[in-house]
């Protein structure tokens, strides 16, 4: 098989080769990485026929422009927001297509987009480190940085057919509904009052905001037993009461432990609503027990797995 | 084992097992027995633990075990025997020129002079708890409490990587720089992670570090090696 390469010809910040994430080394202090959607990071893959944590390029809000050196390779791309512009035709996600040698692929963040995923039909000749080929943007673990210039050699597969397919984003539907959390670690050291205040108004993400954590607006907490404790483990969603009250989001590039005390932690079927929540726009949170979050996460990975099922019109 | 622990499942795929809210040594030895025995059980393909000061985070692959299984099998593990290793290492630790920065300033605090607190800091073995916050970054317990310090109100400038700090009753061995409420009192020529290496990481957690004094000379030739060869197993107990 002959190696073609992917050009990267256009690469802000904020894009990111990304698997499914490390996972073994967190008692050394290694965090897992992965995707910030790990749904539409999962339906980028499986529109492809590829496995669920297959690595796929990371696309943030400043958008992605690239090409090929030869040959043709099947593309899939997920994320809301996103327009991708490949020669004069505009497509958007979730969609399956082809890149052919001498087009150039362009994914234009519309306004509030966020995170999206380009997979690819191939094999990307990196190596993993640590088992993974995640980059983590705050530890700078990484197979390779994507920045313009950047080449990445790949062996392509033969195209599925057919070749270029819409699907439907199941989380469309319930764009307004809740973001479902259960508590955490340290709910025990929040009053009533704090653990009901949490839920009372709207919140939205503070403008700031990277791969590492979400900032929540419009909500003032107090822990009862102060906001230094000792520090235990964490995980991707955990709202975290620093001593100035604001709460923030534990995103995938969080560190394996943490010194403040949590209250709360999003439940993984709204992980991705959450992560695509563009700063400014007004959400409501909601208290969930483990039963039907677990149940929620089970029936949304039952979706993505029967994505053939949710094929639109072409 | 776990008598008394509160178990709480902080997510749909983590376990959390708390011992304790406070640094102790018997709840810390109960976190290190239940991961040593559930790393050796039938289940542990199915999950990754991580021990910290006062509790065990389990995270399970909830495709693969339900959490009322897992529970069942924690509560299997009560009556497991389990032997834990920890070995002995001796780590070389400049307190001479820029390694030292915030020595002086300690010292002050603590009101003793600069020797004092660097013996102090040599005469007992310093365990270390955990790793957390980055790749390597260990933090150590043991620590004499004459040697306690308030955290800074305001961070000081980034502390160089391999920076030996106490703050709060503990030290810290880092592996990146940043601006930090910790004081710097020497610096290990050790790199505390590689990803290439094997291990990435000198120690194990629950291991036994016993400090000792290094020249600034010694220190820069050996600084930036991945060389473990620095390193001295003393033994394991």
């Amino acid at each position: 098989m002959t190696t073609q390469h992917i050009l990267i010809q256009r690469a802000p910040m904020g894009v990111s080769l990304q698997d499914a994430g490390r996972s073994g080394y967190l008692r050394f202090g290694v965090s897992a990485a992965g995707p910030m959607d790990w749904a539409r990071h999962e339906m980028a893959n499986r529109m492809l026929g590829k496995p669920a944590a297959s690595t796929a390029i990371e696309v943030g809000p400043a958008g992605l422009g690239l090409s090929l050196d030869e040959g043709e390779l099947q593309i899939s791309f997920a994320g809301p927001g996103f327009v991708l512009k490949l020669d004069e035709r505009s497509l958007s996600g979730p969609v399956r297509a082809v890149l052919r040698a001498g087009q150039r692929l362009e994914i234009i963040p519309q306004r509030g987009a966020m995170w999206g995923y380009l997979g690819f039909l191939a094999d990307l000749k990196l190596p993993a480190l640590l088992g993974s080929q995640a980059e983590n943007s705050v530890s700078r673990l990484s197979v390779k940085q994507i920045r313009a210039g950047v080449r990445l050699g790949i062996v392509s597969k033969p195209l599925i057919q057919p070749a270029c397919q819409q699907f439907m984003d199941p989380f469309i539907i319930e764009e307004s509904s809740p973001i479902g959390i259960l508590p955490s670690s340290q709910y025990d050291h929040f009053s009533e009052e704090m653990k009901a205040a949490l839920i009372e108004n709207p919140v939205s993400i503070a403008n700031r905001y990277d791969r590492m954590a979400y900032r929540l607006e419009n909500v003032r907490l107090i822990s009862e037993q102060g906001h230094d404790i000792l520090s235990d483990g964490v995980t991707m969603g955990a709202i975290q009461v620093p001593g100035d009250g604001r709460p923030f989001i534990l995103m995938a590039d969080h560190q394996p432990t943490g010194g403040y005390p949590k209250i709360a932690c999003v439940c993984k079927a709204d992980l991705p609503r959450l992560a695509q929540m563009s700063p400014g726009r007004a959400f409501e949170l909601a208290w969930l027990n483990l039963d039907l979050a677990t149940h929620r996460w089970q029936s949304t990975q039952k979706q993505l797995e029967s994505l053939a099922a949710l094929k639109g019109t072409q | 084992m776990f008598q008394a622990a509160q178990l709480k499942f902080i997510n749909e795929e983590t376990l959390l097992v708390e011992f304790g809210e406070t640094l102790e040594d018997d709840i810390y030895q109960r976190v290190l027995n239940l991961d040593a025995a559930l790393n050796g059980s039938i289940i542990a393909r199915h999950l990754e633990t991580l021990p910290t000061f006062r509790s065990l985070m389990i995270r399970f692959d909830a495709s693969e075990i339900a959490p009322d299984a897992l529970l069942l099998s924690l509560a299997d593990l009560n009556s497991v025997q389990v032997s834990l290793n920890s070995t002995r290492w001796r780590v070389p630790i400049c307190f001479e020129g820029e390694c030292a920065e915030d020595l002086s300033e300690a010292a002050k605090l603590l009101n003793m002079p600069e020797d004092t607190l660097i013996s102090r800091l040599l005469a007992h073995p310093l365990r270390l708890y955990m790793y957390g916050f980055a790749p390597g970054f260990a933090y150590l317990g043991g620590l004499d409490e004459q040697l306690t310090l308030p955290r800074r109100k305001d961070p000081r400038a980034p502390m160089p990587v391999g920076a030996l700090m106490i703050a709060g009753g503990l030290a810290s061995i880092t592996s990146v720089s940043m601006p930090t409420g910790w004081y710097v009192l020497g610096q290990t020529p050790l790199a505390m992670f590689s990803a290439e290496r094997e291990p990435m990481v000198p120690f194990a957690v629950g291991d036994e570090l016993h400090l000792y004094r290094i020249s600034l000379n010694n220190f820069s030739s050996m600084q930036g090696s991945d060389d473990l060869g620095m390193i001295k197993q003393l033994g394991s107990q």
